[in-house]
C-alpha cells in the first residue's frame, strides 16, 4: 500500500513538472509539426524524396510554378523576371536585389551559377532534369544566363522542387558530408537551427528574408518524428501539433473533429497497378482487360482513398495538359469471367501475383479488394506487399517481375511525356516501364510528340493523344485514380490553403500565421 | 465379470479424486485449460460458429460499431469482425503448434547428438546453438523475415530458427542425466546401434522437459508472429490472422477501436490461456525446474 | 576469476564472429539493391554501377564478407546506406536511449518482481497466490503494441496526464544544453540539477517503461515464486522456522539469499526480453533508440546500419550476461572456492 502511495505521488510531482514545461511552449510563436521519419538526403543537390518538405523552407528556387488555372504560369521566386530567346536554346534570369542567404553573404549571380554547377557536376538525385544545360554564365552581378544544347523548358525545370535549389557557396564548399551531418545554408524564409536525430528538426525564421517579417507568422518551426499514424492524429485532435502528414483513411475522422480543417485539391499524381505484357497470363490482352474489369473502381475511390480521389480519364490525371479521355473500364464481373474464358488461358492458369508498397495503406486495401473480388471468378491473386527499394528491384527484372505492379506517377516538371516516356515506352534493361511493354508504333509517336512540345503543343497533343489510345487498347494497367493533395491543420492556423499547390510537397510555414 | 467390473472401476475412482486433488491446487490450470478449450472448439467449429462468412465484403457496412447483427463491429471492407476473430483461432493454434513443432524437430536432435557424442562434436553444436541465443528475442526473426520477405511461412520459420537453442540446450541436458545411467551401458554393451539407443530410450526420456517448455513457449510464437505482423513482415491477406487484423487497423484506432480491439483481445485471451495451461504442465511434470537451463 | 573472466571473454569473441556472420548473410540475401534506394527514385542505370563499385558491392559475396570483418575489427562499421552517415556515429546516437528505458524497466521488474515473486510463495495456492499469477501472466499475454497504445489512450487521451511519444518535450530538447555524459537523460539532468529536463524526461519515460515492465514482469515472479518454493521446503528453513525466528527474516534473508543466483541468470534473460520488446514499444513510443532505428534501417534496406545495430545489441545483451557470470562469483562462495 504504500508502495502505491508513493507511486501516486511521484506521478502528481511528473505531471506539475510537465504543466510548467506546456506553458513555456505557449509562450513563444511555434509552429509544431508532426511528420514521420523518413528524411534521408539533406543535400539539396542530392534529395529527390520527403526531405523537401523541409528543405522546401530552407531553400528557394529562381522560379515558382502556380497552380493550374492561375493566371500567370510561373511566380518570381529568386529571379524576378526571366526570358528565352528565340530558338528556346538561351534563357536569361534577372536575379533579385538584396537577398542574403543564411550565412549573411549575399546572393548574386556568381553564387546561382555554383549552385547550378554543383548540382549538375554530382549527377545525383533528380539532377537528370539539366541534362540539357551546357553551361551557365554569370553576366552580371545581377544576369544569370543558362546555355542549353536543345530547345528546353527551363522556367518549368527551374522551378523544379527537385535538384533545382540555390545552394550557398559556403555550403557547396563545405560539401556534402557537411550538408549530410545535417547543416543548410540557403536563401528561404527559415534556417536549420538543430536536429535531433529521431526526435525533432528545428527551424528558425531567417530575419533578413528577403518577403519580410508580418505579425503573426512563426519565429520557429518544430518538425516533431512521429512513427504511428495514429499517433499523430491523436497528436493533431489534442492540439499538440498545428499541422501533421496523415493518411486518406484517417481523414473521415479528422474532418468531425472540432479543431481541425481539412483542405484538398486536384494534382498531377495518378495511380495504377501496371501490368505486365511480358508475363504470362497478363501478357493475353483479353486477360488483362478481365483484370480491368474485376477492379472495384467505385469502392477504392470512395473508401479505400476516402473521396481523395478521383475515378480517372485515361493514363494521364486529367488537370494535366495533354490528358486525353477515354471511355474508362468498370467493374463488370460477368463481362470479366466471359473475358477470361476467351482468353484462351486455361482456367488452371488464372493465377496473378500483385507487388506493392505494403506500409502504403491505400495500395495494401485496394491490393486486399482486389484479391477478394479475383477469387469469386476463381483467379487468384498472390500479395507480394514489400519495401519501395525491395520490390522496384524485383519489378525490373524480367523473371523476378510481378503480373500486377503499384504504381503512382507524378512529374518531374508539368509535362505529360513524363508518364508516357518512363512508364510505357520501350526500355532495353526496365527502369519503369514495370509492365515490360514494348511497341514501336507508341515509341514514335511519344519521340514525335516531345519533338514538337517546345514549339506546337496542339500537335504535341494530338501525338500523345494517340499514344495514350494504345495504351487504353492495349489495356497496359489498371488505372485507377487521380489522386487529391490534401493538407489538414489545426483550426487556429490560419494560410493551409494556400499549400495545395500539386507542384510542390512542402507545406511552405512562411504562409501560415497564428489566427 | 465382477471381478472385471471391480478392477475397472477402482482406477476411475482414484483417477477422478486425482483430478479433483489437481484442480483444488492448481485452478488456474484448469481455467487457463477451459479457455484453450473453448479456444480450440472455436476454430475447429468455426463454420459452424461464425455468423457471418469471414470474406463478405460488403461496403454498405462498412466500419460499423459493435451492434446486435455485428457484436464486434465490421471493418474496412465490412467484413464481420465477430467472424473473422473465429476463423483467425485456426492461424493462431496452428501457428503456435507449427513453430514450438519446429524448433523442436531442429533443437531436440542437436540436444541429443550433443549430449549422447559429447566432446568436440557436443562443443561446436551447442556453441553454433549459443550464437542463435546471442540474439535478443524478436531481433532474430525480424531481420530473417526482412531478409526472405514477408509471409505468414516465412515468420514461422523464422521464429522456430531462433528458438530452436532452447529445446537443443533441454534435450542435452536431459540425455546428460540418464547418459551414464547402467541400462544405456548395458545397451551399449549389447552392441545395441547409437541411433536406435537414442530413438528408444534417450528421446522418449527427455520428452518431459520438452513438453514442459513447449507449452511455455506457444504463447509467445503467437505474440512473436503477432509482433512481425505489425512490423509488416507477418502474414498477408487473404490469411486471417488476429496480429495482421489489428496492425492493419492500427491507424484508425481512434476512430474505430472495435478494428484493433477485438483481434487484440483474441490474442491477449489466446495467450493468457496457453500460458496458464504451461504454468500447470510445468508444475506438474517438472516442479522444480522453473527457469531454461 | 580472472582466468574465468578471461574464458568467457574468448567465448564471447566467438560468438560475436557467428553474429556477424548470420547478420551478413541475412543482408546479403535481402532482394532488390540498397543502392538504388540510397539513389532515390529515379537513378540512371550508369549512377547505379558507379556507386556499387564505389561500395564494394560488385565484388564477390566472400570478399565482402572479409573485408567487413576486417573493417568492424578496426572499429570501422561501415556507413549508413541511407544517411551516408558513419553506423556508429547512428549507432551512438541511439545506444543510451535504449539502455535507458531497458535498464529502467530491468530496475522496476526486479523491484516488483521478486516481492510478488516472495508473496506468491510464500501464500502458496492461497487467493493472493492465483491473484497474483494470473495477473502477471495476463501482463505477458498482451501483444506489445496493443498495450503500448492503450496506455497511450488511457494517459494521454483520456487523463492527459503524461506525453504520448519522444524522449522530452521539443522546447525542453532546445534549451536545455545539459551535458550527455551517459546518454541516460535522467542521470544527465539530475548531475547537472536541470529540473525542467528532469521532469520532462521522467514524463517522457514512463509510459515505453511500463508497457515493458507489464509484458516482462512475469518472467520474474514467476520464477522467484517456483524457487521460493522450493527452497522453502528445505531442511534450513524449516529449521529457522523451528527456532522461532520472524517470518520476515526467514522468507527475505534466508530464502531470497539461497535463490539470488537462479535470479541473477534471470535478470541476465529478461533484458534480453527488454532489448527485444523495445523494438515495438520504441516504434510506437518514437523512442529514438536502436530498437526503432532497426525496423526503420531494415525498412530502408539499409543494411550497414541493420548489421551494425544487430552487433551492438547482441554485443550489449553479451556483455549483461557476462556481468551476471561474473556476479555468481561474488555472490556463490562454493564457485569461488572452486
Amino acid at each position: 500500500m504504500k508502495f502505491k502511495k508513493i507511486l501516486m505521488a511521484g506521478a502528481v510531482a511528473i505531471t506539475a513538472a510537465g504543466a510548467l514545461s506546456t506553458s513555456v511552449l505557449a509562450a513563444s510563436n511555434t509552429l509544431t509539426v508532426a511528420d514521420r521519419s523518413s528524411y534521408k538526403d539533406w543535400n539539396p543537390a542530392v534529395a529527390f524524396s520527403e526531405e523537401v518538405r523541409v528543405l522546401g523552407n530552407i531553400y528557394e528556387t529562381l522560379l515558382v510554378l502556380n497552380p493550374a488555372g492561375s493566371a500567370e504560369q510561373f511566380a518570381p521566386g529568386l529571379a524576378t523576371s526571366w526570358s528565352a530567346s528565340a530558338d528556346g536554346k538561351t534563357w536569361t534570369f534577372n536575379l533579385r536585389k538584396g537577398v542574403t542567404f543564411h550565412d549573411g553573404s549575399a546572393f548574386n549571380a556568381a553564387a546561382a551559377k555554383k549552385s547550378l554547377d554543383y548540382v549538375k557536376k554530382l549527377g545525383k538525385g533528380a539532377a537528370f532534369i539539366w541534362g540539357a544545360l551546357t553551361s551557365v554564365e554569370a553576366k552580371d552581378e545581377h544576369t544569370l544566363v543558362m546555355n542549353f544544347k536543345s530547345a528546353t523548358a527551363a522556367d518549368l525545370i527551374a522551378s523544379a522542387q527537385y535538384a533545382a535549389y540555390i545552394i550557398a557557396p559556403a555550403a557547396i564548399d563545405k560539401g556534402h558530408d557537411w550538408m549530410s551531418a545535417p547543416n543548410a545554408i540557403g536563401t528561404g524564409p527559415y534556417k536549420l537551427a538543430s536536429v535531433e536525430a529521431g526526435q525533432q528538426i528545428v527551424m528558425e525564421k531567417h530575419d533578413a528574408y528577403w518577403g519580410g517579417w508580418k505579425d503573426g507568422q512563426f519565429d520557429r518551426v518544430i518538425v516533431k518524428v512521429v512513427s504511428e499514424a495514429a499517433t499523430r492524429v491523436q497528436m493533431l485532435k489534442s492540439g499538440a501539433v498545428d499541422y501533421a502528414t496523415v493518411g486518406t483513411d484517417q481523414l473521415a475522422g479528422l474532418k468531425a473533429a472540432s479543431n481541425v480543417d481539412v483542405f484538398t485539391a486536384d494534382s498531377w499524381k495518378n495511380s495504377m497497378f501496371l501490368m505486365n505484357a511480358s508475363k504470362y497470363p497478363t501478357d493475353n490482352v483479353k486477360f488483362r482487360k478481365a483484370m480491368q474489369l474485376i477492379w472495384d473502381y467505385e469502392n477504392v475511390v470512395t473508401s479505400i482513398y476516402g473521396g481523395y480521389a478521383k475515378l480517372p480519364v485515361g493514363p494521364l490525371p486529367a488537370s494535366m495538359w495533354g490528358a486525353a479521355k477515354f471511355d474508362m473500364p468498370k467493374q463488370d464481373l460477368a463481362a470479366a469471367k466471359q473475358l477470361l474464358a476467351d482468353s484462351g488461358v486455361p482456367q488452371k492458369d488464372w493465377k496473378v501475383s500483385m507487388q506493392y508498397i505494403g506500409d502504403f495503406k491505400p495500395y495494401a486495401d485496394s491490393a486486399e479488394l482486389f484479391q477478394a473480388t479475383a477469387s469469386q471468378l476463381g483467379v487468384t491473386v498472390d500479395l507480394m506487399p514489400g519495401k519501395w527499394g525491395v520490390i522496384w528491384g524485383k519489378a525490373k527484372k524480367l523473371e523476378t517481375s510481378p503480373n500486377l505492379q503499384s504504381m503512382s506517377w507524378w512529374p518531374s516538371y508539368a509535362t505529360p511525356n513524363d508518364w508516357l516516356v518512363s512508364l510505357f515506352k520501350t526500355e532495353k534493361k526496365a527502369l519503369f516501364n514495370l509492365s515490360h511493354y514494348s511497341n514501336p508504333a507508341y515509341d514514335k509517336l511519344v519521340e514525335e510528340g516531345m519533338a514538337v512540345e517546345g514549339s506546337d503543343r496542339p500537335m504535341a497533343i494530338a501525338k500523345f493523344g494517340a499514344a495514350q489510345k494504345i495504351i487504353m487498347d492495349d489495356a497496359l494497367a489498371i488505372f485507377y485514380g487521380d489522386i487529391s493533395t490534401y493538407r489538414v491543420s489545426a483550426k487556429n492556423v490560419a494560410g493551409m490553403s494556400k499549400n495545395l499547390n500539386p507542384a510542390y510537397e512542402a507545406v511552405m510555414y512562411y504562409s501560415l500565421t497564428r489566427k | 465379470m465382477s471381478i472385471l467390473e471391480t478392477s475397472d472401476e477402482v482406477p476411475t475412482l482414484a483417477w477422478r479424486v486425482k483430478a479433483k486433488a489437481f484442480a483444488a491446487n492448481n485452478k488456474l490450470f484448469v481455467v487457463g485449460a477451459t479457455g484453450f478449450l473453448f479456444i480450440l472448439l472455436c476454430a475447429i467449429f468455426a463454420p459452424l460458429i461464425a455468423p457471418y462468412a469471414p470474406d463478405k465484403i460488403d461496403f454498405s457496412a462498412r466500419l460499423q460499431g459493435p451492434s446486435w447483427a455485428h457484436w464486434m463491429g465490421t471493418e474496412k471492407f465490412g467484413r464481420d469482425i465477430l467472424s473473422r476473430v473465429i476463423y483467425g483461432a485456426q492461424t493462431s493454434l496452428i501457428i503456435g503448434t507449427a513453430v514450438t513443432f519446429i524448433a523442436i524437430l531442429i533443437g531436440a536432435p542437436i540436444g541429443i547428438i550433443a549430449g549422447y557424442f559429447g566432446g568436440r562434436l557436443d562443443t561446436l553444436l551447442m556453441r553454433v546453438s549459443d550464437v542463435f541465443l546471442a540474439f535478443p528475442p524478436l531481433l532474430l526473426p525480424i531481420a530473417i523475415t526482412a531478409a526472405l520477405g514477408s509471409g505468414l511461412g516465412n515468420a514461422m520459420f523464422a521464429i522456430a530458427v531462433s528458438w530452436f537453442p532452447w529445446y537443443a540446450r533441454i534435450t542435452r541436458a536431459a540425455v546428460l542425466r540418464i547418459r551414464t545411467e547402467p541400462y544405456i551401458n548395458a545397451a551399449r554393451a549389447m552392441g545395441v546401434s547409437h541411433t536406435r539407443i537414442m530413438w528408444r530410450h534417450v528421446l522418449p526420456n527427455s520428452l518431459t522437459p520438452i513438453i514442459v517448455q513447449g507449452s511455455m513457449d506457444f504463447g509467445f510464437t503467437i505474440l512473436a508472429a503477432a509482433s512481425l505482423s505489425f512490423i509488416g513482415l507477418g502474414a498477408t491477406p487473404p490469411m486471417i490472422e488476429w496480429g495482421l487484423m489489428a496492425a492493419t487497423s492500427r491507424s484508425m484506432f481512434l476512430d474505430a477501436w472495435w478494428t484493433v480491439l477485438f483481434p487484440g483481445m483474441a490474442i491477449f485471451f489466446t495467450v493468457l490461456c496457453v500460458n496458464l495451461v504451461g504454468d500447470g504442465v510445468r508444475d506438474v511434470l517438472d516442479p522444480k525446474h522453473g527457469i531454461k537451463e | 576469476m580472472a582466468r574465468y573472466a578471461a574464458q568467457r571473454l574468448l567465448l564471447m569473441i566467438g560468438i560475436l564472429l557467428g553474429v556477424l556472420t548470420i547478420t551478413f548473410i541475412l543482408s546479403r540475401v535481402l532482394p532488390g539493391s540498397p543502392v538504388e534506394l540510397m539513389l532515390g527514385h529515379r537513378p540512371t542505370p550508369e549512377l547505379i554501377e558507379a556507386t556499387k563499385k564505389e561500395l564494394g558491392l560488385d565484388q564477390p559475396l566472400i570478399i565482402q564478407y572479409f573485408t567487413y570483418i576486417g573493417e568492424v575489427v578496426q572499429g570501422e562499421f561501415g556507413k549508413s546506406l541511407r544517411t551516408g552517415r558513419p553506423v556508429l556515429e547512428e549507432v551512438g546516437k541511439r545506444i543510451g536511449a535504449t539502455l535507458e528505458l531497458t535498464t529502467l524497466a530491468i530496475f522496476f521488474v526486479v523491484l516488483i518482481g521478486v516481492p510478488l515473486g516472495v508473496i506468491s510463495a510464500v501464500r502458496q495456492n492461497s487467493i493472493l497466490d492465483n491473484g497474483l499469477r494470473a495477473t502477471t501472466i495476463a501482463g505477458m499475454a498482451f501483444p506489445a503494441f496493443m498495450l503500448a497504445m492503450m496506455l497511450q489512450m488511457l494517459f494521454y487521451g483520456e487523463l492527459g496526464w503524461l506525453p504520448l511519444q519522444g524522449r522530452l518535450d521539443s522546447e525542453v530538447l532546445l534549451d536545455s544544453t545539459f551535458p550527455r555524459h551517459t546518454g541516460f537523460f535522467l542521470l544527465d539532468t539530475l548531475m547537472t540539477g536541470d529540473w525542467r529536463a528532469f521532469g520532462s524526461a521522467a514524463q517522457h519515460i514512463v509510459l515505453p517503461a511500463l508497457t515493458l515492465v507489464i509484458i516482462t514482469l512475469a518472467t520474474v515472479t514467476r520464477i522467484t515464486r517456483n524457487m521460493m518454493v522450493e527452497v522453502l521446503s528445505e531442511e534450513f528453513i524449516r529449521t529457522a522456522s523451528a527456532y522461532g525466528l520472524p517470518s520476515r527474516r526467514i522468507h527475505y534473508g534466508y530464502a531470497l539469499k539461497a535463490t539470488l543466483i537462479p535470479l541473477l541468470t534471470v535478470v541476465g534473460l529478461t533484458y534480453g526480453y527488454l532489448l527485444g520488446g523495445a523494438v515495438v514499444v520504441e516504434f510506437v513510443f518514437d523512442w529514438p533508440g536502436l530498437g526503432g532505428f532497426m525496423v526503420f534501417s531494415i525498412s530502408q534496406n539499409d543494411f550497414p546500419a541493420v548489421m551494425g545495430t544487430t552487433l551492438f545489441l547482441a554485443t550489449a545483451y553479451l556483455m549483461i550476461n557476462l556481468v551476471v557470470d561474473l556476479l555468481y562469483f561474488v555472490v556463490d562462495p562454493r564457485l569461488r572456492a572452486q
